[in-house]
């Protein structure tokens, strides 16, 4: 039996599959780790060395990831998640800094902010059918304040969700139409031709593949900018852009095609009928994606 | 089941590759809540918040002041200004799609615009608002100092504190209604009071820009809330802006519908009852209890013990109703309801004054502190800006001129003449006070101190009365260029002897704070005083003379009971004046202060004389005045104001031939005391030209009313109202001397000016109109005169009402001309009514109407005994003042003699 140590910990909580070999850079990098989350956190010592050894093997692979790794933030979840008054105390103070940070922007009202934050709490806290704390999700990659940022604003928005009663779903999209200053001869086209454009549209989507909608959603639904699609794909703006403007006109061609079809239109006739709905494919894409 | 928290920050970040990216792509896929969530998570991470030390646009970011929901508000440095500034940055709202985002921005923009050009004392100031990229932020006045809410839960406050406080807040909401803006989110953390005393209300109508997606519905769902919340909003900080703080939201707030200023009116009630009672009037575990109480109307009664007045609470409360119909219609409207206190109504606007007083001292004392000796006589204007610079300049100019006054170009320029002087000659006292000191060395440092703590004083009248122009609205200009030569002068400060006799005031201490107070008060009573707003002014001197009596200092003690007297002394209240310039004449002599003791004893003269039952003391009192004018030396303009007095003494025992040549030597001392401008000279003109005419030299009567004239003109504009008083004195001259065309010129002249500054339907014009028709009526223009007076008549009846006895000149004019014109009949009716208008009187005016009517009645021969009955009354009254109303008294016995029968 060899003497318990950070490694013999570390690789005993890692699934067989799974183990390096000990070596000495690995107890260096274990033996860093732990004390970087020590210094930070000297009042945390209810929390075992075997523990977080053991919880520190689910945050990472090996010792490069250990180098980069948040030791302190992890430190205090696990103490959090252990029921550390202290731990908690701190982590309730982390949360209640940050959800206005987050959220405020969704919406502005304190009553919001307010419940977000204690569902967050909640959810975060409190195991639920026997797993453990959500916090422990929380592997040490980048500050722990940036991932409660994303936790935040995943209960903001499914609260936002919720609240929404059908009607108002249904009604969104609709209140989204920016008034077209009633253009007579557009209004009747578009009240005659708008499910079938609407089906259209659909239809060229579903050719596109996941990755493509996706973005394509994110930027025209969302709103994000080509540059913050471009950070996702690890791509220069410029290419996002591009390829958007593409996206868009196979869309608009493929609907125009569907729609000829459809309709059994001249090629005159669909001409004059998508110049004037040109400015509801934007509309239609926002709506149907 | 959705991915992690970890996950998708990986995904956005662009760490997923191969199939763990693939997976995340065909959730996505399906998911809509996890399409926003990489969507806002992806906005979060693009838009790192800026640090110490990093730049935004022009600015230098200092630290975090704090955060809310309107965004983050940071202590910046603007370099291209040299100052510090607090940069708010706005968030777009992101609920909204990226459609609206842009236009959104562009409305925050001009919102924060709209914001940049209100300007108020009570009002954090807005700058600019500035876009960068897509970020829109506000560059806002940076504010040291802490939360209303703070303030309120610092210590326990006095209703007045709190009051005065929200009246000021209350005041910056009202400009800001004024200009069109609402502010929809006010409550005690949106005022903040500043380390200077100043209150300022922030965060102006954003609200409303951030909330166009606080529907009902969303509002409805926010307020069914499980939680239990921080209804006030409190770790928000004092920027926390949340878009209508449910503990503050009007009724129709929570009804979703749109906030107006009477919903801010609403919140205002609220913070006030928190401020006032310690607790809000709506409360409610849940949100949707407090909208529940709020809705109900049901506002709790005031706590056991509560000292607020009930004028205050009737106030609130009628700010609290449920319908905006049943609140005040104005934030001003309830403000003076709140302020109804006739000692609060004027201590509201003066309030403003003594905070900033407060800070201008303390900034002052401050400068000198921090200079060291050799740079003391450098740099003496820097140590009266805070009274008087460019900036103060510019703001008085701009508040004389704003009101669009007519004579406002007039009391500018009189005010920037006559302040410019007296600033130059205080900067020059001040640089040889010092040198005489520090490069002459023929001067001890303790006279040093006294000549800078005297000009000091001389300095803080000075801020008082421009502080009164910004402030004092429309009103301020009329008085304003009297004002300005009314300052104390500045001579004091250089007579080494009475400074070095004075006894010192405590030096350190309670009582030291205590005297500070006193004289600072009393600044502001000169300036109020100076522009004869002698309501105000005479408040805030009781309030102060009672106060130094706490002060153990005997010169600041003399100075409040001698203004106090000053003013009752104007205002017509003998006795009490009496009483006031007594007691500051005592302490005067007590203290060493004696120049002080010789001007109470001056004033003694004149209030003394005017208090008829005690002729006798007269002669006493002007012993008195004379022997404190000997302890304290030759000064002309003391002297000179003591000729005055005894003049008015002897006037006003109708001895103006003696009263002649004290007036005379009155005249040359202040030839001397005062520029030839100075309207305090022309009233020794007018009072000797008075005198003049009362001794039958009407020549030189009207030489020396002429010249009051013309200096009046000259000092104050030739649209001055003093001009036309001027001229009115001239023309009643001429008059007497049966020179109508000359008394019709002046008239007309005086007329012009009173139409054009005061409109033609004020009565004070009126009046003018009716002297007009008395002149043309004495030239025997009879119809043209009675066109004048009927329509003078007509005038005041709309302006006065038709009961106004101020009626009776007109009417008894009225009597007279159609009596002449052949119209007993009608004279008689005019004559009547103008006699029920003087019911209870016992005046001249009274006397001639009873005997005019007399005259009538005989003429229509129609109630001979009622005719005789007022023809006896009338003689009656005469022979009481039968030296100077011989002429009347004469007419009534012919009147008597003429053989009618019974």
């Amino acid at each position: 039996m060899p003497e318990p140590s950070l490694t013999t910990w570390f690789l005993d909580a890692l699934p067989a599959g799974r183990r390096p070999a000990p070596s000495d850079v690995l107890e260096r990098a274990l033996g860093q780790a732990v004390s970087a989350a020590r210094s930070a956190h000297p009042e945390l010592s209810s929390v075992t060395d075997e523990a977080l050894a053991r919880h520190l093997a689910s945050c990472t692979g090996g010792p490069e990831e250990l180098e980069t790794l948040q030791a302190a933030d992890v430190l205090l979840a696990l103490a959090s998640a252990l029921g550390n008054g202290i731990a908690l105390q701190e982590l309730h103070r982390r949360i209640a800094q940050v959800v206005p940070r987050a959220v405020a922007r969704l919406r502005n009202n304190s009553a919001f902010l307010e419940e977000v934050r204690q569902i967050l709490s909640q959810r975060l806290l409190v195991p639920s059918d026997g797993a453990t704390a959500r916090v422990l999700d929380y592997k040490g990659k980048g500050p722990l304040e940036r991932w409660l940022r994303a936790a935040a604003l995943r209960v903001a928005l499914n609260l936002i969700e919720t609240d929404k009663s059908p009607r108002e779903q249904g009604d969104s999209a609709i209140r989204a139409l920016p008034d077209q200053g009633g253009d007579p001869e557009l209004l009747l086209l578009r009240r005659r031709y708008a499910p079938e454009f609407k089906q259209a549209v659909e239809t060229a989507l579903r050719n596109l593949s996941t990755k493509e909608r996706n973005f394509l959603r994110l930027y025209f639904v969302e709103g994000l900018t080509v540059e913050q699609i471009g950070a996702m794909q690890g791509t220069h703006k410029s290419t996002v852009s591009r390829w958007i403007t593409r996206a868009r006109e196979t869309v608009g061609l493929q609907a125009r095609t569907l729609l000829g079809d459809r309709l059994k239109l001249s090629a005159g006739e669909l001409e004059s009928l998508m110049g004037l709905l040109q400015s509801e494919l934007e509309l239609s894409l926002f709506r149907v994606l | 089941m959705c991915p992690s928290e970890s996950l998708v920050l990986d995904f956005v970040e662009g760490a997923l590759e191969g199939e763990e990216a693939d997976a995340f792509h065909q959730h996505l896929d399906h998911c809509q809540s996890c399409q926003r969530l990489v969507a806002e998570v992806a906005r979060a991470e693009a838009s790192p918040e800026p640090k110490h030390g990093d730049r935004l646009d022009r600015f230098l970011i200092v630290g975090e002041l704090g955060r809310g929901g309107m965004g983050v508000v940071y202590a910046a440095f603007d370099p291209q200004l040299d100052r510090k500034v607090a940069l708010k940055l706005l968030r777009g709202d992101a609920s909204q799609s990226h459609l609206t985002s842009s236009e959104q921005r562009g409305r925050l923009l001009k919102e924060a615009q709209a914001l940049a050009r209100l300007s108020h004392p009570h009002v954090v100031r807005v700058y600019e608002a500035r876009e960068v990229g897509d970020q829109v932020f506000v560059v806002m006045e940076l504010v040291e100092g802490h939360t209303l809410g703070e303030w309120l839960r610092e210590r326990p406050r006095s209703w007045r504190e709190v009051l005065e406080v929200f009246l000021k807040a209350g005041a910056g909401l009202q400009a800001a209604h004024r200009a069109g803006l609402v502010h929809r989110d006010f409550k005690p953390e949106n005022v903040l009071i500043g380390k200077d005393g100043r209150v300022l209300v922030t965060d102006f109508g954003l609200a409303r820009v951030e909330s166009v997606d606080q529907t009902p519905a969303t509002a409805r769902a926010a307020a069914a809330a499980r939680a239990t919340v921080d209804l006030e909003g409190r770790p928000l900080t004092r920027t926390g802006a949340l878009v209508g703080t449910p503990a503050f939201m009007a009724p129709e707030q929570w009804e979703g519908a749109p906030a107006d200023a009477r919903s801010d009116q609403f919140s205002f009630c609220v913070a006030l009852h928190l401020g006032l009672y310690g607790f809000r009037p709506f409360d409610g575990v849940h949100t949707a209890d407090l909208r529940r109480a709020v809705l109900s109307g049901q506002v709790p009664p005031a706590p056991r013990g509560s000292y607020v007045p009930r004028w205050v609470r009737r106030s609130l409360v009628r700010g609290l109703s449920v319908a905006p119909a049943a609140r005040f219609s104005s934030m001003g409207e309830m403000l003076s309801a709140l302020a109804r206190n006739p000692l609060q109504r004027y201590r509201a606007p003066l309030a403003v004054a003594a905070s900033l007083l407060l800070v201008a001292s303390g900034a002052a004392l401050g400068a000198f502190r921090a200079n060291p000796a050799e740079q003391l006589c450098k740099g003496s204007e820097q140590k009266l800006a805070f009274a008087w610079d460019g900036s103060r300049k510019g703001a008085v100019r701009e508040a004389l001129l704003r009101g669009g006054s007519p004579f406002a170009q007039d009391a500018w320029t009189g005010v920037e003449r006559t302040v410019g002087a007296y600033a130059a000659s205080w900067v020059s006292m001040h640089r040889d006070a010092c040198e005489a000191t520090r490069v002459r060395r023929d001067q001890s440092e303790t006279m040093l101190d006294l000549r800078v703590q005297c000009l000091e004083r001389r300095a803080r009248d000075l801020e008082a009365l421009t502080n009164f122009f910004i402030h004092g609205g429309p009103e301020a200009v009329e008085g304003a260029v009297q004002a300005a030569y009314a300052l104390p002068p500045l001579k004091e400060c250089a007579e080494v002897d009475a400074l070095a006799a004075l006894v010192k005031p405590p030096s350190a201490g309670p009582q030291a704070a205590l005297v500070g107070e006193v004289d600072r008060k009393l600044s502001e009573v000169r300036a109020l005083a100076g522009a004869n707003r002698f309501e105000p002014a005479i408040e805030l001197a009781q309030g102060t003379a009672a106060l130094s009596r706490t002060v153990d200092h005997a010169p600041t003690r003399a100075e409040a009971y001698f203004l106090l007297g000053l003013l009752r002394s104007r205002r017509g209240d003998g006795p009490a004046a009496e009483e006031a310039l007594f007691e500051a004449a005592l302490s005067a002599e007590v203290g060493h202060a004696d120049r002080l003791a010789a001007r109470a004893r001056i004033e003694l003269v004149i209030v003394v004389s005017e208090l008829q039952s005690r002729l006798g003391s007269v002669d006493a009192a002007i012993r008195e005045a004379r022997a404190a004018l000997g302890r304290f030396g030759a000064d002309a303009e003391l002297e000179s104001r003591l000729e005055s007095a005894v003049a008015v003494a002897l006037t006003a025992q109708d001895k103006c031939e003696e009263a002649l040549p004290h007036l005379r030597s009155a005249l040359q001392l202040a030839d001397r005391a005062y520029s030839r401008d100075d309207p305090r000279r022309g009233q020794i003109l007018t009072n000797l030209g008075n005198s003049l005419r009362c001794t039958g030299d009407f020549e030189g009567a009207r030489v020396r009313l002429e010249e009051a004239q013309s200096l009046y003109a000259t000092a104050l504009g030739p649209s001055h109202p003093e001009v036309a008083l001027s001229l009115h004195a001239i023309a009643n001259l001429l008059f007497t001397r049966h020179d109508y065309d000359g008394a019709l010129s002046y008239h007309r002249s005086a007329l012009q000016i009173r139409q054009r500054v005061l409109g033609p339907n004020s009565a004070l014009a009126a009046q003018t109109l009716a002297d007009v028709g008395v002149d043309l009526i004495a030239m025997k223009k009879n119809k043209e005169g009675r066109e004048m007076v009927r329509r003078s008549l007509a005038i005041q009846e709309q302006a006065l009402g038709a009961n106004s006895p101020k009626l009776a000149h007109p009417l008894l004019v009225l009597g007279h001309v159609e009596a002449e014109l052949g119209d007993p009949e009608e004279a008689v009716r005019v004559l009547e009514r103008a006699l029920g208008l003087l019911q209870g009187r016992d005046d001249d005016q009274l006397a001639v109407t009873r005997f005019n009517l007399a005259l009538a009645l005989s003429q229509v021969h129609r109630d001979e005994r009622r005719a005789r009955e007022l023809a006896t009354q009338a003689r009656e009254y005469f022979s009481r003042r039968k030296d100077v109303r011989r002429f009347e008294l004469e007419s009534i016995d012919a009147f008597f003699a003429q053989d009618r029968p019974l």
